[in-house]
């Protein structure tokens, strides 16, 4: 009885509440075109419980200053549906949005929808962005949502003109073409013109159609493969089909043609029977005939298998004899496991034989030594005295240099006195790419003598030459004449010369030592005249030292005579300085007649050289 | 009465909240009614997406990328897994970068711990998620840099962090740069900045890149920022130039507007190339136009090299290599062109053309030597191009150095087959040595042969010598052995030297071994020099010290 009491008094209140429920639900705004998520936790922040604002404006406005009424989804959603001509005044909104994920995603989907409608306007305003990332950006979205309406459009576009971003969007485009008309996509990336462009167009292409159907990239790509892009896309093709299918790794090498393409077609194999069974693979690169190929294949098999660095050894151990393949594949596994964990890739070098430690060793020390170089120098100084040792000393101190110059040098003078040597610092001096001149005169001090100061300025200099010459030259004339060291002179000269020859040459001028004026000034000279003779010329013709002036005509005239003798002699003829004239014009005899005697006699013969001067040019060369 | 009241308020209450939570939950409704954007799902980019069950996995990238750019940050540590276990090494590492990069707009530490507890993740490219964290909170994002060992990752995050941190503060981010012990990652960091820079202010750009404590790549990167700036417009670019303190070299700059020119209008870019100050970055940007232009039409870079540039070293120069680069693909075409240049270059494009044409169609190009002057540069270009075909027909080839008249170009011609011959048995070489018409023939087959073999295959190229009957032919082999292969080792060359009957030859064989081997083991070759017959005064000259 009280049961059925309870039962009527509950259908009452369910019936109540559902009637209002619906009323509630009769009454409410009417719905915007939004999708709203379940009642689960909402992914990307949850909205709140305003009522829904009317429009994409509002919504983006509320996200902007930091309200979330809608979830980011929602919101996409809601701009998907905005109108061309209110596009351009949300996008303004769009880049004011704080999280830059929203940014990006909303600006994609307000181009998407413009390009919908509007796509030269989507394409002007992307264009109009104000800086290069900007615009390549917001590009990309253009031409990435327009390929789907116009891929043959965009795909000319995008590969007639360099526009940013296009090239990245090259392989939606491609994408969508392929999929909407295979035929024409095909056709319009063979008949392009430009062979880097085709080259680039058919390695995408092939990708593209790779992902979708391998066995068609694959034909597509064999019958391209007389084009450079044909042979390198044949491999992405090969990869995604020996994805799909691993046992007939073997017999779709035999498909592809013998060389350049079956060596690239072996490496991808390899690289896709990695990903499920690298033990696999570095059996198929065991099939492989010996060369280049199966070297480069047997190494990313090995690299895959390092995950289990003692399966990997068993493997090899049984595998292959003992000798330079094995030994190779040893060392591969000890340096993958290194660089990830140095200091448990010591416990293989058991595994490594004698003729490989020293390189085992120092593939590990680099990645060691920038973690954690205490332990690193801790484990090299309880080495036994030998070649190991001092191998492994010079690999941890070339990389310690790398990031701590002065460390490094304190380290070698505390911790391995034994081995310091001039040779080792000029090593040290020589290694580091970017250390500034500043600082190689700052770790001066540091060195223990002016001889071994000497050699590391000589090494310093040399590499700063290359980097950056005026610095060199700079840090030269700073030096003390006892610590300059000669041999840097002309490489010094040479590397800035060939950069910026006035100025060299300007430097140059100022060494105050005869011999090292003379030596810098004749680098220069020699630099200078192969890029700007006139100038050569008019600055040499002016040189204090008569010993440069003399050997300029040679210095000047003898490369450009061999090269293109015909612009050498017009050049000298036209030289003012009488004495400078007919030296240059005896130069240029002398190496034109040894390619063409009978030319350069009879231009010779148009000059104003002495005869007996023109017979010993033709002579000197004859002899 | 007393219980009619509160059931009344009871059902009005139940009524109310009814009406509230219809009011309140238009999902349905919505879900409904707007049907074209219902299909924006949470499902689609679920879990068991990417573990290939129910909704296809995407294909291609375009797919992958359409489909992770509807995830949430929060999805991202329920997708982890599945997409670890995606098949193709390429798109897993792909979608596992992406998926990290998203994560860290949400929670970047926690991303960042993620990748550090596997070693496939600490390996795969996590420049979105410190993107994204320096864009959040540069500082941080710096202090957490460290996570992996390998220069490519070290060198990345750094650069990130620079150009996230620097549209913020860029003293801040220049100072942290500076800081930065590691100074490959240190120059990195710095480039990162100036590209970011060079967009918004390139004058600045070019200040700070002139000031850097690394000059080391102070030139390119003058050379990077104008290129950037010019991409977008190259009017302004040139007004930036134009503008620097004199002391900042112009030379890069105005390169690297060349450079974004060529692409639109490489004639235009040209005639703006011949404006650079005459030094190596006119080179450079002339030699881009022309490569440019190469592209489009060789004859017309070499018509624009020929007409437009003065002539002088640089036109030489830009000449030969572009006629060089055209005789790699079109021979036959390029031709036409030799008599345009002269002196060596002439020799070298002549020899680089006939080797490229005998590779095409090798009859085509014999008739074309043919018909060159009979002279010492003829037997060269007669040489190169044998090389050549004999790397692709080796039989013809030497069918074709048979039947040359003059001696001399025979001798180079066989020996340039030589130099191409395969490697096969024994027996088969002895059958091509038994073919060729005299013993001179046959000394030069194995003096090219031996060229290539005694370097390559010392041991191979001793046992050929070991197989030849002795004589002339064996003693002119032995001979032309010791001089590639007997670097390679002290006991197979004397072995060598030994077999040759002539006393004559041998001891200047033995004699050449003993200067080789002198400098790499003295102890061991003079320990050597005491067994060889050579006479007394011989060994003392060649042991006695260097000037």
């Amino acid at each position: 009885m009280r049961s059925a009491h309870f039962v009527r008094h509950l259908a009452l209140a369910t019936g109540l509440f559902a009637a209002g429920w619906g009323a509630g639900r009769m009454f409410s705004p009417a719905p915007a075109p939004v999708s709203v998520p379940s009642s689960s936790p909402t992914p990307g922040g949850a909205a709140n419980t305003n009522p829904r604002p009317p429009n994409a404006a509002e919504a983006l406005a509320h996200f902007a200053s930091g309200d979330r009424i809608l979830t980011p989804r929602e919101l996409r959603a809601l701009l998907a549906t905005a109108g061309p001509a209110e596009i351009p005044a949300l996008l303004d909104i769009v880049s004011k949005l704080p999280r830059p994920l929203d940014r990006d995603r909303c600006r994609a989907t307000l181009l998407g929808r413009w390009v919908a409608a509007d796509p030269a306007a989507a394409r002007a305003w992307a264009e109009a962005r104000p800086t290069l990332d900007d615009r390549r950006s917001a590009l990309r979205d253009v031409f990435s949502a327009w390929s789907d309406q116009a891929p043959a459009e965009v795909a000319a576009l995008i590969t007639s003109t360099d526009i940013p971003g296009g090239w990245e969007t090259l392989d939606d485009v491609l994408s969508a073409w392929l999929a909407s008309d295979p035929a024409r996509a095909k056709a319009w990336v063979k008949n392009i013109p430009n062979p880097r462009i085709r080259n680039l167009a058919i390695q995408s292409l092939v990708s593209v159609q790779a992902a979708e159907d391998p066995a068609a990239a694959f034909d597509t790509a064999i019958s391209l493969c007389s084009e450079q892009g044909g042979r390198f896309a044949l491999g992405s093709a090969v990869h995604a089909m020996v994805l799909r299918d691993p046992a007939a790794a073997t017999t779709i090498l035999t498909r592809v043609p013998e060389g350049e393409p079956r060596e690239l077609a072996a490496g991808q194999i390899v690289d896709a029977l990695t990903a499920s069974d690298p033990k696999l693979a570095a059996e198929f690169a065991l099939t492989l005939p010996s060369g280049a190929g199966r070297s480069r294949s047997l190494t990313i098999a090995v690299t895959a298998m390092a995950t289990d660095p003692e399966s990997a050894f068993k493997w090899l151990k049984a595998a292959l004899p003992a000798g330079g393949e094995r030994s190779a594949a040893q060392l591969q596994i000890v340096k993958e496991v290194a660089e990830r964990a140095p200091r448990e890739a010591l416990g293989y070098l058991d595994e490594i034989p004698p003729e490989s430690r020293i390189a085992a060793l120092s593939a590990i020390l680099g990645p060691w030594t920038a973690t954690d170089p205490a332990a690193a120098t801790a484990y090299v100084r309880q080495l036994p005295l030998g070649a190991e040792r001092n191998q492994a000393v010079k690999r941890l101190l070339m990389r310690r240099f790398q990031s701590d110059p002065a460390g490094a040098l304190a380290d070698l003078q505390r911790d391995f006195p034994d081995l310091q040597s001039d040779q080792l610092y000029s090593q040290l001096a020589s290694s580091s790419y970017y250390l500034s001149a500043q600082e190689t005169l700052a770790l001066l001090p540091l060195l223990p003598s002016d001889p071994t100061r000497k050699q590391f300025l000589s090494s310093s200099l040399q590499r700063l030459a290359f980097t950056a010459p005026e610095a060199a030259a700079e840090l030269f004339l700073a030096l003390p004449s006892g610590l300059q060291p000669p041999q840097a002179l002309s490489t010094v000269a040479n590397a800035w010369a060939a950069t910026a020859p006035a100025a060299a040459a300007a430097w140059a001028a100022k060494l105050t030592d005869e011999s090292a004026r003379q030596s810098a000034s004749v680098a220069v000279l020699r630099n200078w005249s192969t890029t700007d003779p006139d100038a050569a010329v008019r600055w040499v013709s002016t040189h204090p030292d008569a010993a440069v002036r003399a050997q300029a005509p040679e210095l000047i005239c003898s490369e450009w005579a061999i090269s293109d003798p015909l612009a050498a002699a017009q050049w000298a003829t036209r030289i003012s300085d009488p004495s400078m004239r007919q030296a240059a014009l005896e130069t240029v005899a002398r190496h034109w007649s040894f390619y063409d005697a009978s030319a350069a006699e009879k231009w010779l013969a148009t000059t104003d050289l002495p005869p007996d001067r023109k017979a010993a040019a033709l002579k000197g060369v004859r002899r | 009465m007393n219980r009619v009241v509160p059931l009344f308020f009871a059902a009005l209450g139940l009524f109310g909240a009814g009406v509230w939570m219809g009011w309140r939950s238009p999902t349905l409704v919505s879900a409904r009614s707007a049907a074209p954007v219902a299909t924006i799902q949470p499902a689609a980019v679920s879990a068991s997406a990417l573990r290939q069950q129910g909704t296809p996995p995407p294909a291609t990238a375009r797919d992958w990328r359409r489909r992770l750019a509807e995830l949430e940050p929060a999805e991202v540590p329920a997708l982890l897994a599945a997409a670890q276990n995606i098949p193709d090494t390429r798109q897993r590492a792909f979608v596992l970068s992406r998926l990290l990069g998203l994560w860290a707009e949400e929670d970047p530490a926690a991303a960042l711990d993620r990748a550090k507890q596997s070693p496939d993740l600490r390996q795969l490219d996590l420049r979105g998620l410190f993107r994204t964290w320096a864009e959040r909170d540069p500082a941080a994002a710096a202090a957490h840099r460290q996570l992996r060992t390998d220069q490519f990752g070290a060198h990345e995050a750094a650069a990130e962090i620079a150009a996230a941190w620097c549209t913020r503060d860029l003293a801040a981010a220049v100072a942290w740069v500076r800081d930065l012990k590691d100074l490959g990652v240190r120059s990195t960091a710095y480039d990162a900045i100036l590209r970011r820079l060079a967009q918004t202010d390139p004058a600045q750009a070019v200040a700070l890149a002139v000031s850097l404590d690394q000059p080391a790549n102070s030139d390119i990167r003058l050379w990077s920022i104008a290129k950037i700036q010019a991409a977008g417009d190259p009017a302004a670019a040139l007004a930036t130039i134009n503008n620097l303190p004199p002391t900042v070299p112009r030379g890069p700059l105005l390169y690297g507007v060349v450079e974004t020119l060529l692409r639109e209008d490489p004639k235009l870019a040209g005639d703006f190339a011949l404006t650079i100050p005459a030094g190596p970055y006119q080179i450079d940007a002339l030699r881009s136009v022309a490569r440019r232009l190469l592209e489009e039409s060789p004859q017309s870079a070499l018509d624009w090299l020929s007409t437009k540039l003065p002539a002088g070293p640089t036109r030489s120069t830009l000449f030969r290599d572009t006629l060089m680069s055209f005789a790699s693909t079109d021979p036959a075409a390029a031709v036409s062109y030799l008599d345009q240049v002269a002196g060596n270059t002439r020799v070298n494009v002549a020899l680089n053309l006939a080797s490229n044409w005998a590779r095409l169609d090798p009859q085509s190009a014999a008739a074309w030597a043919a018909k060159l002057p009979a002279d010492q540069n003829r037997t060269s270009i007669l040489r190169s191009l044998v090389r050549s075909w004999a790397a692709g027909k080796p039989a013809a080839a030497l069918e074709f150095a048979l039947r040359q008249a003059d001696p001399k170009e025979q001798a180079a011609t066989i020996q340039a087959v030589g130099q191409s011959w395969p490697a096969s048995s024994t027996a088969d070489l002895h059958t091509t040595l038994g073919r060729l018409p005299s013993d001179d023939a046959r000394k030069s087959f194995l003096d090219g042969m031996l060229s290539g073999l005694g370097r390559t295959q010392p041991q191979a190229a001793a046992e050929l010598v070991a197989s030849l009957p002795a004589g002339t032919v064996h003693d002119s082999a032995a001979r032309a052995y010791i001089a590639n292969a007997a670097y390679a080792d002290l006991a197979l060359a004397s072995r060598v030297a030994n077999s040759i009957a002539d006393n004559s030859v041998r001891q200047d064989a033995l004699t050449s071994i003993a200067r080789i081997w002198l400098t790499k083991d003295r102890a061991a070759t003079t320990a050597w020099l005491a067994t060889t017959d050579l006479p007394e005064a011989t060994k003392q000259q060649l042991l006695a010290p260097g000037p």
